[in-house]
């Protein structure tokens, strides 16, 4: 495990400074390109910001609403039918709408369940699978200031729902032949 | 995306009133529970010895937790009578508890004098009734709705937008020198028929195929802050083909899918959470991870194929394509003999 952490820290090092370094020696103005590519990035990530700010504070609001609560309750039988731990329901809904959100959620099922228990398991998987789709939708959108999506969202959303459906079965699967 | 926002917006405020009347406190609940604390309370600040006194305190317990149990379900503050009405439950809980501790504690004689002062108060302002709980419910829930609400406008801007200058900055100057140095194309030649298939109309020398491929790339080693600067870089770049502008293309749609259904093989960051919590399984999740994403990837990849045909692609056709692309390719030439 200690080495999987070294990995990590050394890994993503090892690529900008390889990239660096064989720039370099085949003759790249290293700097110069560096800031000429550097440029773009202000304007993007304030071009976002409208874009971002509409869609965000719509899931917040959602999100405060209390919606998800009822969604959850209506949901849960369907999720026992392939065998959905019930904590894992609010991780699902939660997951498109919000990063920082489900990570809190997915520790939290960490805490009650164990991080080694199926829905922990699970929960990791489920968290790995699938990306903030709104945050997505918002910033992409945004950065280059495309209003009509043409419907994208739904692929978007059903994608995340064959993932996550897909990820309590492999999960049970996997847990059941390895790891028990 | 007018729908979306619109959608989010009614079914928020649907659900913010039907949640507020849900947390309504059941008047026939809290009355009865109520009449016992207030002759409890009568009683103490009556009784003649301390001892006596915490004896009647101690009797109501158990309505007393319910009450402030379901108080505190209500807004702070909200009217003046719910306040008096949580300050006073407040203050007889403080008296219970000073009454356990001992019987002729002088905490006791001022919890017991403090009380009394407050309990008045309430009675002065009228009773609880079955109206006053809704409104307190609802009013607590538009306010928790409300502040949510533009507190994320805040942190849009200086969570994610300011941050986004930095991280923008960084990775796009260490794609430019990726580019300069001719890495990111060799490994475009390398990916070009998996491109053909899920970009047909990007010309193969446009340079949107190198910034897709180094978001890929960010994406698949889990590099999440850098994926983001990558990709926009990639959806700028699609944007030159984009004779629209205002409208998505099929292939701005198929990257925002692969992103948004993430393609990520090695999930760092949660391998490193599952670590901390000193997990035994830490790096099994990998694997089922994996075919999870993989299903959820092929998925939306299909659908959006048959969902972009339901609108026409405002993407230029290929000898248009091919005319931009070489446009800004000789724009690029120049730039570096300058």
């Amino acid at each position: 495990m200690i080495w999987l952490d070294l990995f990590n820290n050394w890994f993503i090092l090892a690529i900008i400074f390889l990239i660096v370094a064989y720039a370099w020696i085949r003759g790249v103005r290293v700097y110069e390109e560096f800031i000429r590519g550097a440029k773009e990035g202000f304007d993007v990530a304030v071009l976002i910001i409208p874009y971002l700010v509409a869609i965000l504070c719509a899931v917040a609001l959602f999100r405060a609403s209390g919606a998800m609560q009822v969604l959850q309750t209506w949901l849960a039988p369907a999720g026992s039918l392939i065998g959905m731990h019930s904590s894992l329901i609010p991780l699902a809904l939660l997951k498109p709408l919000s990063g920082g959100g489900s990570r809190g959620l997915m520790i939290e099922i960490w805490e009650t369940e164990g991080v080694d228990s199926l829905p922990g398991f699970t929960a990791s998987v489920m968290q790995g699978s699938a990306e903030t789709t709104f945050y997505i939708l918002a910033v992409y959108c945004g950065a280059v200031a495309v209003r009509r999506t043409r419907g994208v969202l739904g692929p978007l959303l059903l994608g995340d729902l064959a993932g996550f459906i897909a990820a309590v079965l492999v999960s049970r699967w996997y847990f059941a032949a390895f790891l028990d | 995306m007018n729908h979306i926002l619109a959608a989010l917006f009614a079914i928020g405020i649907l659900f913010g009133v039907y949640t507020g009347l849900e947390n309504t406190l059941d008047i026939g609940e809290v009355q009865p529970r109520l009449e016992a604390v207030r002759g409890a309370v009568t009683a103490a600040v009556t009784a003649p010895t301390p001892a006596a006194a915490a004896g009647h305190l101690a009797a109501i317990s158990e309505p007393l937790a319910a009450l402030s149990d379901q108080a505190a379900r209500l807004p702070r503050g909200h009217t003046e009578r719910m306040q008096a009405f949580q300050e006073t439950l407040d203050s007889a809980l403080a008296a219970a508890s000073a009454s356990t501790a001992a019987s002729i504690d002088p905490a006791l004689a001022s919890a017991l004098a403090d009380l009394e002062a407050r309990w008045t108060r309430v009675e002065e302002l009228g009773p609880i009734t079955s109206q006053t709980l809704t409104v307190a419910a609802l009013s607590a829930q538009g306010k928790r709705m409300f502040e949510d609400t533009t507190e994320r406008a805040k942190s849009a801007v200086l969570e994610i937008a300011f941050p986004l200058i930095g991280l923008m900055a960084f990775w796009l100057g260490i794609m430019r020198v990726a580019e300069e140095a001719g890495i990111v194309q060799a490994l475009a030649r390398g990916l070009r028929p998996l491109f053909k298939f899920l970009f047909p109309k990007v010309p193969r020398d446009h340079p949107a195929n190198g910034a897709i491929l180094m978001s890929m790339a960010a994406n698949i080693i889990g590099l999440d802050n850098a994926a983001t600067p990558l990709s926009l870089k990639a959806m700028k770049e699609l944007q030159t083909l984009n004779l629209d502008k205002e409208t998505l293309t099929d292939a701005q749609g198929m990257l925002l899918t692969l992103n948004a259904t993430s393609i990520t093989l090695v999930p760092f960051s949660i391998i490193g959470y599952r670590l901390a919590y000193s997990s035994q399984l830490a790096s099994d999740i990998v694997v089922p991870m994996i075919i999870a994403t993989f299903f959820s990837t092929l998925t939306g990849i299909v659908l959006w194929k048959i969902v972009q045909r339901m609108s026409p692609d405002p993407a230029a056709g290929p000898e248009e394509a091919a005319r931009i692309t070489a446009e800004i390719n000789a724009d690029l030439q120049r730039e570096a003999h300058r």
